[in-house]
């Protein structure tokens, strides 16, 4: 048995002739399991297609699809085990561990065991104390485990029986306390609750309850049978197809987790972007309908000339350009100007600070952590901090800039400097985007810094020494040594810096609280605000999901072109 | 060492009992919403009354979850005193109250996807905008079957929120057989007043002028502006941006938002316009907190003369110990009253398994009792047309002034009304949109009063 094995029938010793058949009538047993399987998808892509059970476009297609995959991979690893192909062992498995999860997660279902996890922190208040308590008497065991166990060391033979009596005493206490809060944790807990609370969800459905539960064991049986080494010598799998099954398989719960909690909405808000959906009712099929009434542009000689249903939202010399969705083009133009003003004010300061810090002057230390603040502080808090300071009437910064007025004042003839200062940093659309600008560029600047001054400390110390022995200044150093070094870390920062430009949201949300958000006259409307505001506040979540697609789309181009040419870069040097 | 690890190993069993055990005793509830969730909606509304025989025979207590989007944490632990009260009062309920909102998770984006999966809980607030949304969409049950089961009397309840909960999906009007909920409580807009600025300003008491039928729209343009003029760094107005504050002065100037039976914009009409162009006036004043700014900073910190807000700003301006305040009613315009009627609902889950108890828990969270507990914390008016709720909520100052409020709701109010027979955010989002432009400047009021029906026409596709 290859030691990357786990061969899981040992586990099942104990009626092992029944459990542990020979080979031959192992693998008879999984084929018939696999025929039996691709019959039962079969059933279920008979009701979808047959239109036995009424479903909607859309659950009937996600289904649809996922019966006849059940069928084909069903009957795929059933003739490759047949054929004893090397790959019908792991096309076996593979289509029995994900069928075991699937059915697993109906159980889960069925029973509802979801809720009792919306209880779990829940649990932690009903018996917290004595949690803690059980907790601290674990370790109280393993501390006087350690203790007596360094007492009995043979270099410390010469330890005061006094102190092996403690020792052992305070084992005993532990054991006593873990018993003691145990029994307060079980009884605050009612365990036996539990149990009726499972039988009564298990005898509300029973008949569809237990079809899941003797799935399970088979599948289970199925999948430990073709994962044991018998198996493995049976298909004649090499040592490096089993370290790589172990890895697959010691990797699959993370993968699962990632395909059902993160590539699956992604799929599903493609699949839903070709619907219109309010979230609630049946979808409707429209194709590219949310794309084309996103991105929909007509161009003619005069705003009336434009086809019905588009507003113009630029006067060309050539014309006036039209748009089935002005709000989407607003979004865009507001991100592309967010991006020219909030990506450098969050990537410069962030350089020089960085190499301010570098210089090593004392407290340069406290200042990083300092700077590292906003990094870890809640938008949402932080940025209604914010809100507060930029209020026009009673706000920090305009008081503040009022204030620098009044000092220009004093020394210049005419009162130039307006007073009181009332800039509607929230209120006035010619002024609002500067506000998230500047909010943006804050919030991100200390994390740059982190990571430029990161970056520096990878610059080794001899070239600086070299061109300070040539004559070279501190700026001449920073432009010809520390800039071009930075070049890697430059990227970084500026991608990640784009990257979350683009998907800027929460501090716009924040800001325009009491108003809508995107206000003023949208103004500071971006393209995930808007998402927002057709998913959640126009419950239009397929064009929503469409507006998310092409966000992604520009992300990711972006992103593509900004790799390519550091790419290209690094290869020329 | 390896007796270390069973032990660890057996505190980590008992941790995951624990987080199953616990619920255990509160899990049913779930569960109820859960397979309720297989159940069609309109066949639950179908079969509600035939469940109702065979509910009111049974004796068994009934787990339902509720929900109500609370203003302010002791808002939230009065919701949930009053949950247990009503669970410890043997009317064969066991009721498990939440919150439902969060700073990252506002409370309608939280409902609405929970609705979309099927795990909202029984009984829950929405606001009145959203009724018709939510009812066309199958989403909350009609309970008027419990209703007429249970003996209730919609006339007990204020006319406007009630009309708009009794109204026939398919031709969006008032009609027999339909109850979609009952207002939780109802609120009007109300002049918070800073009485220490309005004096140093030497400017008439609103108060006073409002007793004497002098408080119009003139009167409040003058004190404001001798606010703003008189004492350095304050304004003499402000409000929030959103659609009831401009609205007010629509509906005040005799216009509306709507047509006669809501089909269609009616903010192109003169009376609107005219309105509007008061507002917009005001603003241009420079008397008044900028457009879009929130008024509320200022006028905490003291240098706001008069703020528009509703009864639920009372509980913040209580925090304030640095000038004296008080209410009064809003400026009188062309046409007499019409401040808003605020209002949000309690409704019923379409796909509850318990209509029946689910309609016994309406009825418990809207008795007077109930409404007179939550009005005592100040931020709610009752939604009962009962003199005696009435003079219960005068006793709850301050404000002392609290008759603002009352003659807000009893002076021909207008009630905030969801669209039957179109979508009203689409109506907000344009509308809103319009009214922004045109009160910072971007377009002029002609240029509004062309556009702005157009703007809106698609809520009513």
């Amino acid at each position: 048995m290859s030691a990357t094995t786990v061969d899981g029938t040992a586990l099942l010793s104990l009626p092992g002739r029944i459990l542990r058949p020979p080979v031959r009538v192992s693998i008879l047993i999984v084929v018939i399991w696999h025929v039996v399987a691709a019959l039962a998808f079969a059933w279920i892509a008979y009701n979808i297609f047959g239109a036995v059970w009424k479903l909607d476009s859309l659950p009937r297609t996600i289904i649809g699809i996922g019966a006849s995959v059940g069928i084909v991979a069903n009957l795929g690893a059933a003739v490759l085990l047949v054929r004893s192909n090397r790959r019908g062992r792991m096309a076996s498995f593979t289509v029995n561990y994900l069928t075991l999860i699937f059915v697993i997660v109906l159980l889960f279902q069925s029973l509802d065991l979801a809720s009792y996890l919306d209880d779990f922190a829940a649990s932690f208040n009903q018996a917290f104390l004595p949690f803690i308590g059980l907790a601290i008497a674990v370790a109280w065991i393993v501390v006087a485990r350690r203790l007596k166990a360094r007492l009995t060391d043979s270099a410390r033979a010469d330890a005061p029986p006094a102190l092996l009596t403690i020792a052992t005493a305070m084992r005993w206490i532990g054991l006593a306390a873990v018993v003691l809060f145990g029994l307060a944790w079980l009884w605050l807990l009612k365990p036996l609750d539990l149990l009726r609370v499972l039988g009564d969800a298990f005898a509300a459905d029973a008949a569809v309850n237990t079809a899941y539960v003797i799935a399970i064991v088979a599948l289970l049986w199925c999948v430990i049978t073709m994962w044991s080494a018998r198996m493995a010598d049976r298909f004649d799998a090499s040592a490096d197809a089993l370290e790589a099954q172990s890895g697959w398989l010691f990797l699959s719960p993370n993968l699962i987790g990632f395909l059902l909690f993160f590539a699956g909405p992604l799929v599903f808000s493609l699949v839903i972007s070709f619907y219109e959906w309010d979230g609630i009712t049946s979808p409707t099929f429209v194709g590219f309908g949310n794309y084309i009434e996103t991105l929909g542009i007509s161009i003619a000689s005069t705003a009336d000339a434009l086809p019905s249903g588009y507003e113009d939202i630029l006067t060309a010399p050539f014309g006036v350009i039209g748009a089935s969705d002005p709000l989407f083009w607003r979004s865009i133009s507001n991100i592309v100007v967010f991006l020219v003003l909030a990506v450098p004010l969050a990537v410069i300061p962030a350089l020089i600070l960085a190499v301010l810090i570098q210089t090593g002057y004392r407290g340069t230390k406290a200042f990083r952590t300092i700077f590292f603040v906003p990094a870890v502080a809640g938008v949402i808090g932080v940025t209604l901090i914010w809100k507060q300071m930029l209020n026009s009437t009673v706000g920090f910064v305009n008081w503040f800039i009022g204030w620098v007025n009044g000092i220009i004042n004093m020394f210049v003839p005419g009162d130039p400097m307006p007073q009181p200062v009332e800039i509607g940093w929230l209120s006035d659309p010619s002024v609002a985007l500067f506000a998230v600008v500047l909010v943006f560029g804050w919030s991100q600047f200390g994390f740059n810094t982190v990571l430029f001054t990161a970056g520096m400390q990878g610059i080794p110390k001899e070239l600086h020494e070299a061109a300070m022995l040539d004559g070279a200044g501190s700026v001449r150093r920073f432009f010809s040594i520390t800039l071009p070094s930075l070049r890697a870390t430059t990227f970084f920062v500026v991608a990640s810096t784009v990257i979350l430009a683009l998907q800027l949201f929460d501090i716009v949300y924040a800001l325009n609280q009491p108003n809508p958000v995107g206000f003023p006259d949208n103004a500071t409307l971006t393209p995930v605000v808007y998402l927002y505001q057709l998913g959640f506040q126009q419950d239009a979540f397929g064009q929503a999901s469409a507006v998310a697609w092409i966000l992604f789309i520009l992300i990711f181009s972006l992103t593509l072109v900004q790799f390519r040419r550091q790419r290209r870069y690094a290869e020329e040097t | 060492m390896r007796k270390s690890s069973y032990l660890a190993a057996g505190v980590g069993v008992a941790l995951l009992l624990s987080a199953c055990a616990s619920t255990a005793t509160d899990s049913s509830s779930s569960s109820a919403a859960g397979s309720a969730a297989a159940s069609d909606a309109a066949s639950t509304a179908a079969s509600a009354a035939a469940s109702g025989a065979s509910e009111a025979a049974s004796t068994e207590t009934v787990d339902l979850r509720w929900r109500t989007r609370p203003d302010n944490q002791a808002e939230a632990d009065l919701y949930k005193g009053i949950s247990d009260e009503i669970t410890a009062s043997g009317i064969g309920l066991n009721l498990t109250y939440e919150a439902g909102n969060s700073e990252g998770s506002p409370y309608q984006d939280k409902l609405k996807t929970e609705l979309s999966a099927g795990t909202a809980p029984d009984v829950f607030w929405i606001p009145g905008t959203d009724v018709a949304d939510f009812a066309k969409a199958g989403l909350i049950l009609n309970a008027a079957p419990q209703a007429a089961a249970s003996g209730f009397s919609a006339a007990d309840f204020y006319a406007g929120p009630m009309d708009q909960l009794q109204v026939d999906p398919a031709t969006g009007m008032k009609a027999d057989g339909f109850v979609w909920g009952v207002p939780r409580d109802v609120s009007t807009f109300a002049l918070y007043l800073n009485l220490d600025l309005i004096d140093q300003a030497g400017a008439e008491d609103p108060r006073e002028l409002a007793k004497n039928g002098e408080w119009t729209w003139d009167k409040f343009a003058e004190v404001s502006k001798q606010i703003a003029d008189k004492v350095p760094s304050a304004k003499g107005f402000g409000a929030n941006s959103w659609w009831a504050n401009w609205g007010y002065f629509v509906n005040s100037g005799g216009g509306s938002f709507f047509n006669e039976d809501r089909t269609a914009c009616n903010l192109d009409s003169p009376e609107s316009i005219a309105g509007l162009e008061f507002y917009q006036g005001l603003y241009a004043s420079g008397a008044g907190v900028p457009f879009g700014e929130d008024a509320e900073p200022p006028f905490k910190a003291g240098t706001l003369g008069m703020f528009i807000n509703g009864r639920w700003a009372t509980p913040g301006a209580r925090e304030i110990t640095g000038f004296n305040w008080d209410v009064a009613p809003l400026p009188t315009g062309p046409a007499p009253g019409k401040d808003w009627l605020f209002w949000g609902a309690y409704v019923v889950n379409a796909k509850t398994a318990n209509p029946d108890a689910a309609w016994k828990l309406v009825e418990a969270l809207t008795s007077t009792d109930v409404q007179n507990k939550i009005s005592s914390l100040g931020a709610n008016i009752p939604s009962r047309v009962d003199q005696a709720a009435i003079d219960s909520f005068l006793t709850y100052t301050p404000p002392a002034n609290n008759q603002a409020f009352v003659d807000g709701i009893q002076n021909d109010p207008v009630a905030e009304g969801p669209l039957w027979n179109g979508n009203w955010p689409a109506f907000d989002k344009a509308s809103g949109d319009e009214v922004t432009a045109l009160m910072t400047g971007k377009i002029t009021i002609d240029e509004f009063q062309k556009t702005i029906c157009k703007a809106t026409a698609g809520a009513f596709e």
